[in-house]
């Protein structure tokens, strides 16, 4: 069961040290896509053919089929799975066959949709989180809450007592300082270890070229290049909307994320993937292994939300959105947070589940569509939303008696001046200082945080009315 | 002749992501290498060195030994890599070679301008470990091959003679992170330092 909104929007709206951070780094991140783009006047021409290609490729339902089979041709292994308990069972049969027990992973949203480490911990398969900011809130028992930056709630010294905990568990000698090199150089050691030591190597993929079978990881730090060429299995689980067509689509694609994220024109490591190590060769694992995860994508395909499955998790919608500026990712109460992940999280699992991410954490200020590389645009989706939660029943009767009631009144101009009047006699009872504070039904809840003008004593179309008949009366 | 302007506009891109970078043409490559590494690597130690057969330089190890380093040579050969005695490479072995190195040395198959991205393959002939477990890299990298625009590259990696590569990393920058606070800190599993040497084509 997930927590109501209003419970997580109070935890985060108290946590200072998370808004202060959320307010230094968001605007940092879209300002630099802003920039970027000014520098490279190209850059434009680029995303728009990038989105262009990302449209017909989620349209096209063969990609997958071509993907596995050029990755097959080329030595790796493919399969499709349905949800996280097949993907699991799929890794835990590698494991088994190998007698592996040491899973290292880099970072992947789906694999935290799966549920993945869960399922593997429950076999006895120890998983390792080597990105730095997911191998914090590993450590720390949490979620993440920033696609690119998943411990962006915490500060450097909430940091350092995550790691002086885990050192202690560890028997390692504990970080001195709070010192952002210092925390690094200890994260840097624990995973030295945990790479050169790990049997398999999970991942997620960025794109998936279904030309060539190549699987692309767009990372900055290097633990996803030590994921994939240190343990002797790899396998990467990626989302059946992540196959592009061919191979020169990359050109495109491959700036995107890093240009839209956080304004650079590359991510320090764009890797690419084509196959398990070939014969006299060291590096590389020697299993290679792709899992399309479907997970509920299949039910967005060919639906009017379609276009969701373009995005390329850039971030720049969590960066510009000022309800994610305010509460951060972990109100989102879901895997994937932020505006794209209030259309994703219900359309993946039902509306049911999450149609509160789409009403009560959406302003329809149309920031994030503006900053979408991709175009998607979400607050169109999250009117439909709305609309299909009101069909399905899912709003409390209560909400939708007053909406429905309010609607009937506004349909004629007579209704509407009847509502007026109305109004200004029950108002009476809820003005304070010349502010409405309180009111019946839903009115009391939404006044207690914001106070509303009363009603005029005259209202302009009253005046209006009185100004006729002097003249003509 | 090789035109200049991809060059230039390379060797802006790569030193404003805080690499490190020398023309080494028309010099001595004894000299440049001293110079380069000096930037490069704070402390001499360890190196590893995956020799490329398309591009041998014979007296590396020569010169890394005259600078202090101690070095660990790679070589490409059709029965897998094997070390300066020609004995044949574990995978173990090098990976902890790998793990130990103060330096990794490798050279880049090819470049971009316009993004300052260095492309090194691993394959049978070339590895990655010297981009990625050593806390500095340098590459060596052709003067001729830097490519203005990433489309360019990413065409001379699609149609390669020997085919895709099982593995290719564009390089764009050192090893870096801005998870904790968003501040940027460099150096996290990658190298913190990365150097590019140019040389002549021939
Ligand atoms: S919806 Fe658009 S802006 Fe948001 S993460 Fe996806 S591609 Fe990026």
């Amino acid at each position: 069961m997930r927590e109501a909104w209003p419970i997580r929007r109070y935890r985060a709206l108290q946590d200072g040290e998370l808004r202060r951070t959320l307010a230094r780094v968001l605007p940092r991140m879209a300002e630099g896509r802003v920039r970027a783009y000014e520098d490279d006047p190209e850059a434009e021409v680029r995303r728009v053919r990038a989105r262009d290609r990302r449209r017909e490729a989620v349209r096209n339902p063969g990609l997958v089929e071509r993907a596995m089979a050029a990755i097959e041709a080329r030595g790796g292994r493919a399969a499709q799975v349905r949800d996280g308990e097949e993907a699991a069972a799929y890794l835990i049969e590698i494991a088994r066959r190998r007698g592996a027990t040491r899973v290292v992973k880099s970072k992947s949203m789906v694999t935290e949709e799966l549920e993945l480490n869960q399922r593997l911990a429950a076999a006895g398969i120890e998983v390792r989180e080597t990105d730095l900011g997911e191998y914090i809130i590993q450590l720390a028992g949490e979620r993440p809450s920033h696609i690119l930056a998943p411990a962006i709630h915490r500060n450097r010294s909430q940091v350092k007592d995550v790691f002086v905990d885990a050192a202690t568990g560890f028997g390692v000698e504990a970080p001195a300082s709070d010192d952002l090199d210092v925390l690094t150089a200890f994260a840097r050691r624990q995973l030295r270890a945990d790479f050169l030591s790990a049997d398999i190597g999970v991942t997620g993929g960025n794109f998936l070229v279904a030309e060539t079978g190549t699987l692309i990881l767009i990372t900055n730090e290097g633990n996803a290049d030590m994921v994939t060429t240190l343990p002797e299995v790899h396998v990467a689980l990626v989302g059946m909307e992540k196959v592009v067509e061919s191979f020169e689509d990359l050109t495109d694609l491959l700036p995107v994320p890093a240009m839209n994220g956080v304004g650079r024109r590359l991510s320090s490591y764009t890797t690419m993937i084509s196959g398990p190590r070939q014969p006299g060769q060291l590096e590389g694992p020697e299993e290679f292994h792709v899992l399309f995860v479907d997970n509920g994508r299949s039910q967005i395909r060919g639906t009017p939300f379609e276009e969701v499955l373009t995005c390329v998790r850039c971030g720049a919608c969590y960066n510009v959105c000022p309800v994610f500026r305010q509460v951060g990712g972990h109100a989102y109460g879901s895997v994937y947070g932020g505006p794209i992940g209030s259309a994703l999280t219900p359309l993946l699992s039902s509306l049911r589940y999450a149609h509160d991410l789409p009403e009560s954490l959406c302003t329809l200020c149309h920031a994030c569509v503006e900053a979408c590389p991709m175009d998607i645009d979400l607050p169109h989706h999250f009117v439909a939303l709305r609309e299909q939660a009101v069909r399905e029943g899912l709003k409390p009767k209560g909400v939708s008696l007053t909406y429905r009631t309010w609607s009937h009144w506004w349909e004629s101009p007579r209704g509407y001046r009847r509502s007026i009047r109305l109004a200004r006699l029950a108002q009476r009872l809820y003005e304070r200082r010349g502010r409405l504070q309180g009111g019946p039904g839903l009115l009391g809840g939404w006044t207690r945080t914001r106070d509303m003008p009363p009603v005029a004593r005259e209202t302009f179309g009253e005046w209006w009315e009185r100004q006729e008949e002097r003249r003509h009366g | 002749m090789v035109e200049s302007r991809p060059i230039e506009e390379f060797t802006a891109r790569w030193r404003s992501l805080t690499g490190i970078f020398h023309d080494a043409r028309g010099q001595d490559p004894r000299t440049a290498l001293g110079k380069v590494l000096t930037d490069l690597v704070p402390e001499a130690g360890p190196a590893l060195v995956f020799e490329d057969p398309g591009f041998p330089v014979p007296d590396m190890a020569e010169w890394l030994m005259g600078f202090g380093y101690e070095p660990i040579v790679v070589r490409a050969s059709a029965a897998g890599p094997v070390d300066v005695d020609g004995l044949p490479w574990e995978r173990k072995n090098l990976k902890e070679a790998a793990a130990r190195a103060a330096l990794g040395i490798s050279t880049g198959a090819w470049a971009v301008a316009h993004t300052g991205s260095v492309a090194v393959y691993g394959d049978r002939d070339h590895g990655t470990w010297p981009s990625l477990l050593p806390p500095a890299h340098l590459i060596l990298l052709r003067a001729d091959s830097i490519y203005a625009t990433l489309g360019d590259g990413l065409r001379r990696l699609h149609f390669e003679p020997g085919g895709l590569p099982p593995e290719v990393k564009l390089i764009t920058g050192p090893s870096s992170t801005g998870d904790i606070e968003g501040q940027p800190v460099i150096g996290v599993h990658g190298p913190a330092r990365v150097g590019v040497l140019l040389v002549d084509a021939h």
